[in-house]
């Protein structure tokens, strides 16, 4: 049990100093129009944020075909090197990645290679949470995103500017004030009521607003008012501006399909939405392995195909940044149940039209190895620093607790 | 029987040396209808007027007895739990609609919501243990021992399947160790973070070695146990796994660390030093009874006082379990697998805490995306299609009531479903509201009509969706 925001009484103390006692809506009129209309100053890009979870395997996802390793330590999972999509004559893309394979091709994605930390921790649990706070040293609390949000999120005035395609908050988009959305899909982003009496609606709805406005003493009650509200509002403006959403490509109907295309339409209407999160999971794949992680591979490289085309077409896709990553990567030798065990390092892909087209950090030894697994040479913080810097234009420094010097992947 | 059972505790309050001092869990009493739906809230997942008016007559001791004394209860959950023919062969809802249901039905609330408190200390989840069966067994286990001795429960939790899965006890072996239980037991079970090094956690992984599961049970494989000499907290001999559950379960610091996350989890946050402290001294002078520190922390002042009462949030467990046990027909079985849905869209999925340290409590609970999800569970349950087109005759058990009026209607359901009361200004809105047409036009409310079943429906609604009715 734990209560991360501190002592939840003082947490609302807190919202209350900042001025934030007065439900959102009371506080701006047109938001939409804020945002959509902000000064070319005022930095909009969006992030995506695309999680594997359950240890994505590196190795047979940038493999490196041309290393006698692979083959020996993979007599069956090693992909045939007739197969694998070539990137440098070294290493390649398994073949299910030929839809990503295409969105390097034409430089607007790229590949982070060795990414992991220091003391790296083979429990799921534990290093997901390393990803999420960005905190290897300490059993931190709260995520980089949030630690984000906090500091620029919370004064942009969006009802949800942070979302995440999912039913809980992940603890990277954990801060002490900053508002996730939970959507799981939009439809069932609405506030019911009785579908037999549709002419009471208005009226319930304008009095649960009402009720939500009530000057109240009470912190704890105020936050909840304030949250609510914000849903409501939130709600309604998904409900209205997203229902004319129609994509410019059809997207695949898997799980990721389905959640990326969710967040094209949120984005279409234009909350002021600055960070989404996806996941995608069924990675831990300690047995069977081949036809599972193809799959899987599979469904990122089409979801992603469609989400990018469809932000093109709709002239979105120079304010995005798709980042996928992986708690860790596995190991280098098979297991006796033809899958791999947890592992290490491994690679993470960055989408963008305004994403430099090239490898970064380099593929790991196969044969120097930190019993067993692969040695890190990029710390992934590194990644994060980029994006804080680069793409969403604030200092990473106070938000990472240390300085990581940014990688080259964003133009 | 239950006379005795009371003089026995009065013998065994008297004997405790920390009693005359105690200052926070004081016992001075004090009784009336708001603490008695104070105790049923929290002690449990709130209760009927009736309920309330029975335990209101009883006064402080008698109240708190007949609700900590479930086993002088009949039960009969389990024989109904077998009709619904639930398939528990594989991870998914059927199992949290398992549970679920004993939330709703159980003539033992106190019982259910320990073994939350339980679930969430001892945070064990599928994602990882794969087994339904494990995950029961489990749940049974802190069913029957919920108030045992603490190193009864520590010791049955340690050996149980689900958690040796769980904290990799079964990778820990003779010569390459796991260090995950050793270091969550400390951490998150006991003694507590800084109450411990680093050493202590890697000799007593060694002191757990052996400890396997065979055939789904425990089994002690003394040909992987590391017999060496292992120096715990300060100490040096060849300890075992059962020795090193003695030493926490003795340590003071264990408990102060129960003594905190239960009084958060019962009565309010950041309970004060002090208050911790006599928490401590019931639990060690008791000989680590749990029963004993729950009775302390339910019968005390400090329970009652207005620091504890709407002080807490409702986590979704609570939310669902209070609105379902409200009105017999809101328990209707096929809404179960709904209800679980609607949990996991709150932030809870029974049986998955999101990691070993369990869930986030108080407004972490509250997000967008949450509070809607909220609001839709007791629309859910208000508007459910089974029911007859008019539900069951509300205008008529109103009238039984004699609550006539917009007011009497309001306050009557305001008193039953909030922790605290209304403000003037949200109890003219909700009356304002009875009298207002869809159009917005005012109309005179009449019971007997045929909009008042809507209306009144709209105005639980109203109610059960409201802020004040989040917090517990």
């Amino acid at each position: 049990m734990a209560y991360n925001r501190r002592e939840f009484l003082k947490k609302s103390f807190r919202i209350m100093a900042a001025g934030l006692a007065v439900p959102q809506f009371l506080a701006h009129t047109a938001y939409g129009a804020e945002t959509r209309g902000a000064s070319a100053a005022e930095n909009t890009n969006v992030l995506v944020v695309i999680q594997f979870t359950g240890g994505n395997d590196g190795i047979n996802t940038v493999i490196p075909f041309g290393e006698a390793a692979y083959y020996s330590n993979r007599t069956i999972l090693g992909i045939p090197s007739q197969n694998v999509l070539s990137l440098d004559g070294k290493i390649g893309l398994h073949p299910s990645l030929a839809k990503f394979k295409e969105l390097l091709d034409k430089g607007v994605a790229a590949i982070v290679n060795g990414v992991g930390y220091p003391n790296p921790n083979r429990s799921h649990f534990r290093s997901m949470d390393i990803w999420h706070t960005a905190q290897p040293e300490i059993y931190g609390t709260t995520g980089w995103l949030g630690r984000y949000g906090d500091g620029n999120l919370v004064q942009i005035r969006s009802t949800a500017p942070a979302v995440h395609i999912g039913t809980d908050v992940p603890l990277a988009l954990h801060g002490d004030q900053l508002d996730v959305a939970s959507i799981d899909t939009i439809g069932n982003f609405r506030l019911q009521t009785d579908e037999r009496f549709p002419s009471s609606r208005q009226l319930v709805l304008d009095r649960y607003k009402l009720l939500h406005q009530d000057a109240t003493q009470d912190p704890t009650q105020q936050f909840i008012q304030n949250v609510s509200v914000d849903a409501l509002l939130a709600s309604e403006d998904l409900q209205r501006l997203a229902s004319g959403y129609q994509p410019a490509v059809p997207y695949p109907t898997t799980g990721l399909g389905n959640a990326l295309r969710t967040i094209a339409q949120a984005l279409s209407a234009s909350l002021g939405t600055r960070i989404f999160y996806a996941q995608i999971g069924g990675f831990d794949t300690h047995a069977n392995q081949l036809n599972t992680h193809a799959n899987l591979l599979a469904q990122f490289a089409e979801a992603v195909s469609a989400f990018y085309a469809d932000m093109v077409a709709k002239q979105q896709a120079d304010r995005i940044l798709i980042m996928t990553f992986s708690e860790f990567g596995r190991r280098v030798a098979q297991n006796g149940s033809n899958g791999t065990d947890h592992g290490t390092a491994g690679p993470m892909f960055v989408v963008g039209s305004k994403v430099r087209g090239e490898l970064f950090g380099s593929y790991p030894s196969l044969t120097d190895l930190d019993q067993g697994d692969l040695k890190f040479n990029t710390d992934f913080r590194q990644v994060y620093a980029t994006v804080l810097t680069r793409w969403m234009g604030v200092d990473a420094g106070s938000i990472l607790g240390g300085d990581f010097a940014p990688l080259g992947f964003l133009v | 029987m239950r006379l005795r059972f009371a003089l026995g505790l009065a013998l065994l309050a008297l004997t405790l040396p920390a009693a005359a001092q105690q200052k926070y869990l004081r016992n001075s009493g004090d009784w009336d209808a708001v603490k008695a739906a104070h105790l049923l809230r929290r002690a449990g997942f709130g209760g009927t007027p009736a309920e309330v008016q029975q335990l209101a007559a009883a006064g402080r001791d008698a109240a708190v007895d007949q609700v900590m004394n479930y086993e002088l209860l009949p039960d009969d959950v389990e024989q109904r739990l077998a009709y619904l023919n639930l398939d528990l062969t594989r991870p998914g809802q059927p199992l949290q609609i398992w549970w679920l249901f004993r939330l709703a039905e159980t003539s033992r609330p106190f019982q259910e919501k320990m073994i939350l408190f339980w679930h969430d200390h001892f945070a064990t989840g599928i994602s990882k243990v794969r087994q339904p069966s494990y995950m029961i067994q489990q749940n049974q286990f802190l069913r029957r021992y919920a108030l045992a001795n603490f190193r009864t429960i520590l010791m049955g939790i340690s050996q149980d399947p689900a958690m040796m899965v769980w904290l990799d006890t079964v990778l820990n072996h003779r010569g390459r160790p796991n260090e995950n239980y050793a270091r969550e037991v400390m951490e998150l079970f006991t003694v507590g973070i800084g109450n411990y090094t680093e050493q202590d956690i890697k000799e007593a992984a060694r002191a757990f070695t052996g400890w396997s599961l065979v055939n789904g049970q425990f089994f002690f494989n003394s040909r992987d146990h590391d017999i060496g000499n292992k120096t715990f907290f300060g100490q040096t001999r060849n300890f075992n796994g059962n020795d090193i559950v003695d030493v926490l379960v003795a340590r003071p610091a264990t408990g102060r660390y129960l003594g905190r996350k239960l009084w958060e989890f019962f009565a309010y946050p950041n309970p004060e030093p002090e208050l911790v402290e006599e928490l401590a001294q019931v639990y060690l002078g008791s000989g680590y009874s749990i029963r004993a520190v729950m009775s302390a922390i339910l019968r005390s002042d400090a329970f009652y006082s207005p620091n504890a009462i709407g002080a807490l949030v409702k986590s979704p467990a609570e939310v669902v379990t209070f609105v379902l046990r409200q009105f017999p027909y809101f328990r209707d079985q096929r809404l179960l697998g709904q209800v679980v849905g609607d949990m996991q869209r709150m932030g809870q999925v029974l049986f998955n805490p999101p990691s070993v340290a369990g869930w986030r409590w108080g407004l972490e609970w509250i997000n967008t995306g949450s509070v809607l999800a909220r609001s839709n569970f007791v629309n859910r349950v208000l508007t459910l299609r089974t029911q007859p087109a008019t539900g069951p005759a509300i205008a008529e058990s109103l009238r039984n009531a004699g609550v006539t009026t917009p007011g009497q209607i309001v306050d009557y359901y305001a008193a039953r479903f909030l922790p605290l009361p209304l403000t003037a200004s949200k109890r003219q809105t909700l009356i304002d509201f009875l009298q207002t047409e869809d159009n917005g036009q005012p109309f005179k409310f009449d019971l007997n009509g045929a909009s008042a079943d809507s209306r009144v429906r709209q105005l639980m609604f109203l109610l059960l969706a409201d802020a004040t009715f989040q917090l517990n």
